[in-house]
């Protein structure tokens, strides 16, 4: 049928299939690429390379730097530590309590951030939980400061972004064959055997997925450092904030948005190419 | 092994601790008669919750993100049905690059887009700050609603809609009356996964929203940088007790690992 079908109308065929998908890729490629093209273009007009380069002379810009991406690491890192060991336990639990805990765990990403950074201003206050539990304890004898530190939006932080490394990584080792496992146990190999020989291996896949969204989303996240860290511990999201709302200086904030851009897509690109040797 | 019986699941009961207990904790004192924010709450209350409402912001927050998420879902649902038609029925020459191109949304972050849209569509190209939020809400619930809706769209099979077109029926009508009632399920988990991010988000709409349209979490934002009574734990309660209507509703229909999977 399809050879005798005219040279024109096959190709007026190929052509309709993709007319569907001319709509939302101009849209996104207006709005996306567009913007962000025209954001470095025009604000300040060519300004934004003196800006750069004023910018990384800048201390309190470099400082703010270093100290985004040693949240995003250290939030990366414990992350890990924290959901290895909760999606290995998941994946040994009945089928019905393992569903209980996925979902759980995955709930509060579907609340507000700002709810939740106001939690731990509860939690981590003067007035807060912990400190009342320490000095209730006489542990303390005046509150802690906790609240407004680095530790505190690095806590939020981790709250915020565990559930986006526990689910693909609970996939991943969902997907293991089960067999192997059971293999591993008969000729004697012990749970922590299993772990590092079998299933870390095996589950890297789904850790990585977890890994880009852990450390791209750490680094860019807004709410919840500002909510916790306090001023004193800007970040690049809330240097920016602080040149558009209040520094009113355009082509700066411009030239940071660049600079968290480049840093998160080239840590993007480079886990992406661990992904892809795996295969 | 001790690992095994104690450890594995400490770590578990201490993740879960982490992730709920700041749920909790605003809910616990939004009640509490204390005027700062103190642990263990005191006494009870209702004034918080009628603050809410003495306070026009919150209300008229409130009708913003609530329009904005509405028209965003709706909009990103009407551009992904047939852009996922075309991605999951026709071989499309180069489709894994077209499929890369959308998942851009996740990868620029919400501040530097937000920030990169109120330059480019409300300065430059003059379009209205609620205008300028739409935008930008719809190609943040765009991969989500994508997400959706392909997974439902591949579980479809295509004789179906085959057998419907031999029979006579044109390939819209196809569309209409064959796949569309088939995804149903798909749509609604789309829509409302989509309304749950849109209501949710803020750093997109930090330098967007502006004037009368400032949506419910920046004007939450704004509040809690200066002030630090518990109405704001009475909002929150509020916004808990929808999301997890919303999410339960998610659960029913699609999912909610599936729905929100890998996608930040």
């Amino acid at each position: 049928m399809k050879g005798r079908r005219s040279p024109l109308l096959f190709l007026r065929d190929k052509l309709r299939r993709f007319v569907l998908l001319v709509p939302p890729l101009t849209f996104l490629l207006v709005f996306v690429i567009g913007a962000i093209v025209f954001m470095v273009l025009y604000v300040g007009t060519g300004n934004v390379g003196q800006a750069f380069l004023k910018l990384i002379e800048d201390g309190g810009f470099q400082s703010a730097y270093l100290r985004t991406l040693r949240m995003a690491v250290v939030v990366a890192v414990s992350c890990s530590v924290m959901a290895y060991p909760t999606a290995f336990y998941a994946l040994h639990l009945p089928q019905r309590m393992r569903s209980l805990v996925r979902s759980l765990i995955f709930l509060p990403v579907m609340i507000n951030p700002i709810v939740r950074g106001y939690g731990w201003m509860i939690i981590l206050g003067r007035k807060g939980m912990v400190n009342s539990i320490l000095s209730g304890l006489g542990l303390v004898d005046s509150p802690i400061k906790l609240l407004y530190t680095e530790l505190a939006a690095e806590v939020g932080l981790i709250e915020l972004f565990l559930p986006f490394m526990f689910i693909p990584l609970l996939g991943a080792m969902e997907n293991i064959n089960e067999e192997v496992i059971l293999a591993a146990r008969s000729l004697g190999a012990g749970t922590l055997r299993v772990f590092t020989d079998i299933v870390m291996p095996l589950s890297v896949k789904g850790y990585l997925l977890g890994l880009v969204t852990v450390l791209a989303g750490g680094f860019s996240a807004f709410v919840t450092p500002s909510l916790l860290g306090g001023m004193r511990n800007r970040t690049l999201s809330m240097l920016i904030y602080e040149f558009i709302e209040l520094r009113l200086n355009w082509s700066a904030a411009a030239a940071i948005a660049l600079v968290i851009m480049t840093t998160v897509l080239t840590v993007t690109w480079l886990v992406g190419m661990l992904i892809k040797r795996r295969r | 092994m001790m690992g095994e019986r104690i450890l594995l699941p400490a770590v578990l009961a201490v993740v879960l601790l982490w992730l709920l207990l700041p749920i909790v904790m605003p809910i616990s004192i939004s009640f509490s008669e204390s005027e700062v924010i103190s642990f263990p709450p005191t006494g009870f209350t209702l004034r918080w919750l009628r603050n809410i409402f003495q306070y026009p912001s919150f209300i008229n927050g409130l009708k913003v993100s609530t329009i904005i998420a509405l028209s965003a879902s709706m909009a990103a649902i009407l551009i992904n049905l047939p852009t996922c038609y075309a991605l999951v029925r026709h071989r499309i020459p180069g489709k894994e690059i077209v499929e890369n191109l959308f998942t851009l949304p996740t990868v620029a972050p919400q501040i530097v887009l937000g920030y990169a849209l109120m330059v480019f569509a409300v300065k430059v190209l003059g379009l209205s700050s609620l205008m300028g939020l739409l935008i930008g809400h719809i190609v943040i619930v765009f991969p989500f609603s994508m997400r959706i809706i392909h997974a439902s769209l591949v579980n479809l099979s295509p004789e179906i809609e085959e057998a419907a077109v031999s029979l006579g029926a044109s390939r819209i009508k196809a569309f209409t009356d064959v796949i569309l009632p088939n995804l149903r399920e798909g749509i609604i988990g789309a829509f409302i996964m989509s309304f749950m991010v849109s209501f949710n988000a803020i750093s997109i709409s930090l330098f967007l929203g502006t004037g009368g349209a400032m949506p419910l979490p920046v004007v939450m934002f704004n509040y809690l940088v200066i002030r630090f009574d518990p109405t704001l734990a009475a909002i929150s309660l509020l916004m808990v007790v929808f999301t997890l209507v919303l999410s339960m509703l998610v659960e029913k229909t699609v999912g909610l690992a599936i729905a929100g999977g890998g996608v930040r």
